[in-house]
């Protein structure tokens, strides 16, 4: 017989244990019985802002004792990391950060966000199999020490829409665009849309952003390629992407198609159609609430038009995702916070008044929350519809080396449109100088 | 006009910065004799007392980031894995780098049309603005308008000028029969496009100092050159020139030094670098290479090398003096 020595609690102890219990329950445990409380920090995506509020002051009215406190991360890729890396490393991150589908893989390696799958397998309504499975995928992490992590729960299903403005076509005494359209429709119209005075295009018959991957990476698929080689690296090149650009680049050298530069000069696609300068643009719902708030004339909603007698979209959403910092100080109360946002009569609710998203939960794409707003946009079926061809970026694309991707295709598509450079030779300089970084991105992180 | 007086061989030479003021007292006598010497000990706590504070700020804000921006350069560093210590590759990989050639090419020529135009124009604006008219205090708040504008509005608005489709500068030319051109999508003219609103921007700063400039000048050398018979372009030229040389060199290197690195917020806004690198300077692919290549060794180097090459010219321009006066 082994002596041991065994816990005997006296009466005292016993009491002040069953007092203390209740206490430490509610403190510690995301079982207590008690409400949440406390204050939950977000950092939001600027142009969310407006959007994004009324839905907190829901949450902050529906959780008595809550408090939201926001703050606002820039928009642009460099500027936006910076400010993430920069928290991260000062330990200020908040409970809950924004970020969009290509910084998935990057945040996660960083320690910005925290695997959802926590949040997913934690006993709530919401798991994984409540999104629409192409959108959470995009924050699925396919390599690297984080691999197979949800590293973000995407906050809408956006898929790429033709925006068209009414009045221009009943001026043109044209047809509405279609499901029938294909890529020479589209041409056809806009050339007809076109105004110019001189030399100058005054009005654009279509506002796209050609180097946007949502633009060329279902154009590609369309006809018949993908974007990255066996290896993971990019073929530009190839001829569905010499062929891909062509088709776009010839337009934009007609003045039909406003490029990615000129957009710039006009105030970005939502400007640029908010202002009657673009008859047309390809852009995503996101871009609803802005260009409602911009536009004097009517205007409505389309699919994309087939390339090569298919049909292929772009694709890409934003997410919210704890930090590491929310998951080890702020669980609790961030985890229900979520919950409530992903469910129809809390944030979605709120977030689909304002125009901004598409529901990403399956559940909700036919819901009146969002299907009966009034229009316009009037045929927002389009936007749940689209989903189904939605055509994603490889996730397997570093953010470092997408950030050259987009710069290498920008001078690309100048030196096309500006120097009448052969699309195939501008093709392969951009393609030599992003594999340069994909190599060295691999190297450098081997 | 040989004889025409200069600043050289006038009777009261104009102080230089750094130079030490004449140890005369108000009643005429050396202080010494009117109050006790004070020792070594207690002038270096002065100084301390006066030059610390500063000294801390500098060390923290200037010193210190130098230094760590060097260190940073001998990494590989993504801010998300270790930094890898690589020694002096980056330094190597700058020469086998085609578009950081290129924006040192271009630097040296925003510098060129930039730096220039913006010292002349400050000289003669701030000649003509120093000769009292009827509203002439209006003029000069003109002037100095642009300088409490900031750099992202006046690139914004100035944007908005260069449109090929809505701007005023193609409306004028327009309207005398010339076709403007797209000043921000042309690889010819976007960088003069974006050296006019550097300039525009940069010249109330010269004009104050050079205003201050001219108000120093001994009056009597003025009247003495129009005794010779000096015209106003002559007295220009020999007297009131060489009298702002001081300021000029001044001038020279706030320029310089703005230029080369403050001219980011202009470039990003009006062309981001575009079109096909015609406006990548050296501080835009700097930018892009840290934050959003996330290659912060690489840009670090770049950065020592910029930082040496602006103090080498700054060197060159305004030469350390000892306290004699004489330049090492």
């Amino acid at each position: 017989m082994s002596n041991t020595n065994s816990f005997v609690p006296t009466r005292r102890q016993v009491l002040a244990g069953l007092a203390a219990a209740p206490i430490a329950l509610a403190a510690t445990s995301r079982f207590s019985l008690a409400a949440p409380s406390g204050t939950l920090s977000v950092a939001v995506l600027d142009f969310l802002e407006v959007s994004l509020k009324p839905v907190f002051a829901a949450y902050e009215a529906a959780r008595s004792g809550v408090k939201v406190d926001y703050s606002l991360l820039p928009s642009t890729s460099a500027e936006l990391r910076q400010t993430l890396l920069s928290r991260r490393m000062a330990n200020k991150l908040p409970d809950i950060t924004y970020l969009a589908d290509i910084y998935a893989t990057q945040f996660a390696e960083a320690g910005i966000t925290a695997d959802m799958r926590n949040f997913l397998n934690s006993g709530g309504p919401i798991k994984a199999d409540s999104f629409a499975k192409t959108f959470l995928d995009q924050y699925l992490v396919a390599s690297g020490p984080k691999k197979d992590g949800i590293y973000g729960l995407p906050q809408g299903a956006d898929t790429v829409v033709l925006f068209y403005n009414k009045k221009h076509f009943d001026d043109a005494k044209l047809p509405y665009p279609d499901d029938t359209w294909d890529f020479a429709k589209q041409v056809e119209v806009a050339t007809k849309l076109t105004q110019k005075n001189g030399g100058t295009t005054t009005r654009y018959g279509l506002g796209v952003s050609v180097p946007w991957h949502a633009t060329y990476v279902p154009g590609i698929t369309a006809l018949g390629d993908t974007l990255l080689d066996d290896k993971g690296l990019f073929k530009l090149t190839s001829d569905a992407s010499v062929k891909l650009f062509t088709m776009y680049w010839d337009q934009v050298k007609n003045g039909v198609f406003a490029s990615n530069t000129q957009l710039v000069q006009i105030g970005q696609t939502q400007g640029a159609f908010g202002s009657g300068t673009a008859s047309m643009i390809q852009s995503v719902r996101a871009l609803v609430p802005l260009v409602r708030q911009t536009i004097k004339d009517d205007w409505d909603v389309a699919m994309e038009p087939m390339i090569n007698g298919s049909r292929h979209t772009g694709m890409g959403s934003i997410a919210l995702a704890t930090t590491p910092q929310g998951e080890a100080n702020n669980k609790d109360l961030a985890y229900d916070f979520l919950t409530w946002f992903y469910s129809e009569q809390g944030g979605m609710k709120v977030l689909t008044s304002t125009y901004a998203v598409v529901p990403p939960v399956p559940a909700l794409y036919n819901s009146p929350i969002w299907t009966e707003l009034p229009a316009p946009p009037a045929n927002v079926k389009v936007f749940a519809d689209s989903i189904q061809y939605g055509n994603e970026n490889p996730t397997t694309i570093p953010a470092d080396v997408q950030a050259v991707v987009d710069a290498e295709l920008l001078k690309a598509e100048q030196a096309v449109v500006l120097n009448g450079t052969a699309v195939a030779d501008a093709l392969k300089t951009a393609q030599g100088t992003i594999n340069d970084a994909m190599a060295r991105n691999l190297a450098s992180n081997s | 006009m040989n004889r025409i007086v200069t600043s050289v061989d006038a009777s009261v030479p104009m102080a230089r910065a750094g130079d030490k003021p004449p140890a005369i007292s108000r009643a005429g006598t050396p202080p010494s004799r009117r109050r006790r010497k004070p020792t070594d000990a207690f002038a270096a706590l002065w100084a301390l007392l006066f030059v610390g504070p500063n000294f801390v700020l500098f060390a923290i804000f200037i010193l210190l980031p130098v230094v760590a921006a060097f260190a940073l350069s001998l990494f590989d560093w993504n801010m998300i894995a270790d930094p890898r210590f690589i020694g002096l590759r980056n330094y190597a990989d700058i020469a086998g780098d085609p578009r950081a050639l290129n924006s040192i090419i271009k630097t040296v020529y925003l510098v060129v049309i930039g730096v220039i135009p913006t010292v002349l124009l400050s000289f003669g604006m701030a000649v003509l603005i120093n000769t009292r008219f009827i509203g002439y205090s209006v003029i000069r708040t003109l002037y100095f308008l642009p300088i409490v504008i900031s750099f992202v509005a006046s690139a914004v608005l100035w944007r908005f000028i260069y449109d090929p489709r809505v701007g005023p500068i193609n409306a004028l030319l327009g309207m005398m029969g010339i076709n403007g051109t797209n000043w921000l999508q042309s690889t010819a003219w976007a960088m003069p496009a974006i050296s006019l609103v550097i300039v525009w921007l940069r010249l109330p700063l010269g004009i104050i100092l050079y205003l201050a400039a001219l108000q120093q000048i001994n009056p009597q050398l003025i009247e003495a050159a129009e005794i010779d018979g000096a015209g106003p372009w002559q007295k220009l030229i020999h007297v009131i020139w060489p009298n702002v040389k001081p300021v000029t060199f001044l001038i020279l290197i706030i320029n310089l030094r703005g230029i080369i690195f403050d001219s980011f917020d202009v470039v990003q806004v009006m062309t981001g670098g575009g079109p096909l690198d015609s406006t990548d300077i050296l501080i835009k692919y700097i930018y892009d290479l840290a934050f959003a290549q996330l290659r912060l060794g690489y840009a670090s180097a770049l950065s020592t090398v910029l930082f040496l090459v602006v103090a080498g010219l700054a060197l060159i321009f305004t030469p350390p003096r000892t306290t004699r006066g004489v330049t090492a």
